[in-house]
């Protein structure tokens, strides 16, 4: 709270005077799906790293400013700020001292940026995969060069052989011939040039890191805390699809969570592995700075982009009460557009060999009708903390749940009601004649 | 000279103050319609999720039960601690006081039975809201969370302190009427503040020299500050951020500050009503 | 017994009680007499330990009395000038909240014996706030009496009641002199007074200016308001003027 109540008055100053070449870590971090380069002002606070993930400790010289808008210190730390060089020392909790010699890296998206996952490349290796991505990228781009000088050519010819027919010429040419070669397939994968710097895994735990420059002296403004953070646990999350609007699914990460379904459309329950983090650990993981969770005891899950193999031999066992009533497999569908038809698509079981393309989707389908309460997944034990209660409701209508509301009410005119009657008789007996003795205590009461 | 005096233990007189206050509470209308508009306002919330699963075919909330038992006991404090304001102002205004001080009673023991007979109050009110959430839970369908019990007792300590905050407001005044408008006031101040909150955090922001930047610095200060005064925050964080999504621990630092809270407040309404003496109107 | 030395109580600029000393011996019944704002009612609350007092001391029974001392409350029962009931509460209900507070033994018995005491026993079902000033003032009285104190600390017992009510208060007061208790009532109505009080002292202005016993009041002034009137108009003899 008293770093709230600073930070509150602090922004009632007026922005503070730009720190000029701060220390300013720069780590690639990833959160399992992607890797990011997070800037770690001195103001900043301790650096926070997902535990069991290669983190590159990029440390870059940089100015700070201070945004009041986000009340976050920001850097403009690029890839041309000057490297503060030197062997990072981690101490654990222990006081063990490792250090880490910056070594060759590189980023590479073997499927593109932005689609699938992302690997850091170390060493030697790092200086393989660039020469083969320079020599890759080059063919496909010759080749790509090449493709469309063919095409031009072509053109020409086709132009020239048109305006000869323009002329209607008593004889005319044949024309040139189709063009049929097929433009080489796009290159997507893509390489970060390589920089130097040290990289590490770490264990779950706290730290503190620093840099030790060649000389072996401290570099003075390196010293942080770092945190690495693990899952509390891994569980099987379930993202699922209503039949009747298979574009709007709904996500059930939390096995706590009950499924409630109106039970008038199939569902189709996609397995999605997840973990579950301390909330504030996940969210400053790429926002250091977020004010958003204070609480730090506040927990989410999140889906882990390891999904599940669609040819996995996984089955869904459901439950009717304690009664197994059946298992469903992972299967392959695709939506298909109908006309005349109200739903405007249907869903079907993929086959392939069809003729058709890929299918739009795999996932285990629950027909309507089928009385469930409990549902869980079986294959080879891979899949923990996959069960889900489900209920089938059929709500009553919204007046009348304000009926059990009023019980309160009803309760209190009933006791005073009897209250009323019980204190009318007993006033007709006072004064009736031959009625209990005046000083005598009358009744239970008393 | 006279023997020593018969010695009257403070828990009994604790005890019998607190029957009284209890069965004043009870034995009026007011608890029970405050119940049921908590109820109704529970309904109303869950209302959302209700139709939410209409629409929709299907839906995985987390816990339906999170707002709905949020607000019921919101307006559950509200109320007692209305309450709480209103029948220790009474209490001065209508001269019954003085004469509570003609017996072994004194600033302590007053307070005690006070705070207690109103918890035991409310505690009567938790099996009213319990029956009503369950009848509701049976007709929406939706099932009432395990943690429901464990909200309900726990939510006794933030009230506790929503009726030392009530009966310290109350010390000053010397009218049931001013009682209410203070107490409303500082309500109105301490649930508007985290609402305003709510509300400028969504405004957006497009230069650092906005004015709505400043105002919400101010309410973040604000708010920060009555995280740790406000009985209603207290009340929020045990059940709803606490309880309801399985964050005892958060819960746990929540009971032991109201607790800490409470005995803080009482005592310095014991201490005020000591300056101010228990005669009726006096200053 | 009741041992008052030099007693003060200011409020702001005003002295309301001012080096009060006063002895009242067990059995007795003292008048308590002085004009509205002469400072009787500041005195017994001081005596009730409910009210702080700027220096002096009083003893009930010996005992000290203390602001916020419990036990020492076990000793009086008191009646304020205004009766004041809780609006939910019959007579019994109240009595029987009181008997509880006092931790009176057998409660239920003893509230139906103050009742018939005080002569309410036939109002016990009906609601405190319904009675009659008359009647309320007996209620009080009735409250007093539960947890059988040897002091009485009445204020204005009788202020307000009919000839008949004023009757019944007095022989009341008599009747508890006769058990044994020490009364101590307060009054700006003299004529009351002489019937029933053993001895009277007046106050004028916090100051306590004249005390004797009724009967030597009588013997040196005729009457009562002589006395009064001799006393706070300045025309006192020396010998009747308290130290
Ligand atoms: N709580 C108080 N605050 C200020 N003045 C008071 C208070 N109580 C009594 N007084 C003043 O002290 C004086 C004595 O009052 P009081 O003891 O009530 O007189 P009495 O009972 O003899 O009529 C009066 O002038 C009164 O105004
Ligand atoms: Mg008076």
């Amino acid at each position: 709270m008293l770093r709230r109540l600073i930070a509150a008055a602090a922004l009632a100053l007026p922005l503070p005077a730009l720190a000029e070449g701060e220390v300013v870590y720069w780590p690639l971090v990833t959160d399992g799906t992607e890797y990011r380069r997070i800037a770690y002002p001195p103001q900043a606070g301790g650096l926070v790293v997902l535990a069991d993930t290669t983190v590159v400790f990029d440390v870059r010289r940089a100015d700070v400013n201070y945004w009041p808008i986000t009340r976050e210190h920001l850097s403009d730390v690029t890839r041309g700020s000057p490297v503060v060089a030197g062997t990072l020392e981690i101490v654990d909790e222990a006081g063990t001292v490792t250090g880490i010699v910056p070594e060759a890296y590189l980023l590479w998206y073997p499927e593109g940026v932005g689609a699938g996952q992302a690997e850091v490349v170390r060493g030697e290796r790092a200086a393989q995969v660039y020469e083969s991505y320079l020599a890759a990228a080059r063919a496909a781009a010759d080749a790509l060069r090449d493709h469309q000088r063919l095409v031009a050519e072509h053109h020409a010819a086709v132009e020239a052989w048109l305006k000869i027919a323009a002329t209607r010429p008593a004889q005319l040419p044949p024309p040139p011939p189709e063009f049929t070669i097929p433009e080489p397939e796009p290159y997507n994968a893509f390489a970060t040039a390589p920089e130097a710097a040290p990289i590490v895994s770490l264990r779950p735990g706290r730290y503190t890191i620093r840099l030790r420059d060649p000389a072996g002296g401290l570099v003075p403004g390196t010293e942080r805390h770092l945190t690495a953070f693990a899952p509390l646990t891994r569980g099987t999350g379930f993202v699922i699809r209503p039949g009747d609007r298979w574009t709007q699914p709904v996500i059930s990460f939390s096995p706590e969570a009950t499924v409630y379904a109106t039970g008038r459309t199939d569902l189709y329950l996609q397995p999605v592995p997840v973990a579950k983090y301390v909330a504030r650990d996940f969210t400053r993981l790429f926002r250091p700075q977020s004010h958003d969770v204070v609480d730090p005891f506040l927990t989410l899950w999140v889906p882990e982009l390891s999904g599940v193999d669609p040819a996995a031999d996984i089955s869904l066992t459901l439950w009717n009460g304690t009664e197994q009533v059946g298992t469903r497999a992972l299967a392959p569908f695709r939506v298909t557009q109908t006309t005349g038809r109200s739903l405007g698509y249907v869903i079907e079981e993929f086959r392939p060999g069809g003729g058709t393309l890929a299918p739009d989707f795999t996932a285990i389908k629950l027909d309507r009708g089928t009385a469930l309460t409990r549902v869980a997944l079986a294959g080879g034990g891979q899949l923990p903390d996959s069960e889900r209660h489900i209920r089938e409701v059929v709500p009553a209508a919204g007046w009348a749940l304000f009926v059990p509301a009023l019980l309160p009410l009803f309760l209190a005119l009933n006791v005073k009601a009897v209250a009323r009657r019980r204190r009318q008789s007993a006033l007709k007996l006072a004064g009736a004649p031959g009625g209990a003795a005046p000083g005598v205590v009358r009744g239970k009461q008393g | 000279m006279t023997p020593a005096p018969r010695h009257v233990p403070a828990a009994r007189t604790v005890a019998v103050l607190a029957r009284r206050e209890a069965a004043a509470a009870l034995g009026g209308f007011g608890v029970y319609i405050a119940t049921t508009v908590a109820l109704v306002a529970a309904v109303w919330l869950l209302l959302v999720d209700v139709r939410a699963l209409d629409v929709a075919g299907i839906l995985v909330p987390v816990d339906p039960y999170r707002a709905p038992l949020d607000v019921a006991l919101l307006v559950l404090a509200l109320f007692f601690a209305v309450s709480a304001a209103v029948s220790t102002a009474r209490d001065r205004a209508s001269g019954t006081l003085e004469v509570l001080f003609y017996g072994p009673v004194d600033e302590t023991t007053y307070l005690l039975g006070k705070l207690v007979g109103l918890i035991v109050a409310y505690a009567v009110t938790l099996p009213l809201v319990a029956a009503g959430l369950f009848g509701v839970a049976l007709l929406s369908g939706f099932a009432l969370p395990g943690t429901l019990p464990a909200s309900l007792v726990l939510s006794l300590v933030p009230a506790g302190m929503v009726v030392g905050f009530g009966i310290l407001l109350a010390i000053g005044t010397s009218r049931v009427r001013s009682a209410v408008l203070v107490l409303g006031v500082v309500a109105f101040v301490m649930l508007g503040a985290a609402a305003a909150n709510s509300i400028v955090l969504m405004v957006p922001i497009d230069h650092p020299s906005s004015p709505v930047l400043a105002l919400r610095d101010a309410l973040a200060g604000v708010n920060a500050v009555l995280h740790w005064v406000s009985p209603f925050a207290y009340m929020q964080r045990i059940v709803g951020e606490g309880v309801a999504i399985g964050a005892w621990q958060t819960a746990g630092i929540g009971v032991a500050g109201a607790l800490v809270a409470t005995c803080v407040m009482l005592a310095l309404a014991a201490a005020w009503l000591r300056w101010r003496g228990v005669q009726r109107g006096g200053e | 017994m009741i041992e008052i030395d030099r007693l003060t109580r200011r409020f702001g600029a005003r002295t309301a009680v001012d080096g009060l000393t006063l002895r009242v011996a067990p059995g007795e019944v003292y008048g308590f007499l002085g004009a509205n704002g002469a400072g009787k009612t500041t005195t017994m609350r001081m005596m009730l330990g409910i009210l702080a007092s700027d220096a002096g001391t009083i003893r009930v029974c010996g005992r000290l009395v203390r602001r916020g001392d419990r036990d020492g409350r076990m000793l009086v029962g008191a009646v304020g000038e205004v009766q004041h009931f809780y609006p939910e509460m019959t007579c019994q209900a109240y009595l029987k909240f009181f008997a509880d507070l006092f931790d009176v033994p057998q409660p239920v018995q003893r509230v139906a014996e103050v009742l018939a005491d005080v002569g309410l026993a036939d109002r016990a079902r009906d609601r405190a706030v319904d009675l009659s000033k008359g009647l309320q003032q007996k209620l009080g009285l009735a409250r007093a009496l539960l947890h059988d104190p040897p002091v009485l600390l009445l204020d204005e017992p009788v202020s307000g009641l009919d000839p008949h009510g004023i009757r019944e208060v007095r022989e009341l007061i008599c009747r508890e002199r006769d058990k044994g208790r020490l009364v101590f009532f307060s009054s700006h109505v003299l004529a009351e007074v002489a019937q029933v009080a053993d001895r009277v002292g007046i106050m004028n202005r916090g100051r306590l200016v004249y005390e004797n016993t009724v009967a030597g009041a009588l013997a040196g002034h005729g009457t009562l308001e002589a006395a009064f009137v001799a006393v706070t108009g300045g025309n006192v003899r020396q010998a009747e003027l308290v130290a």
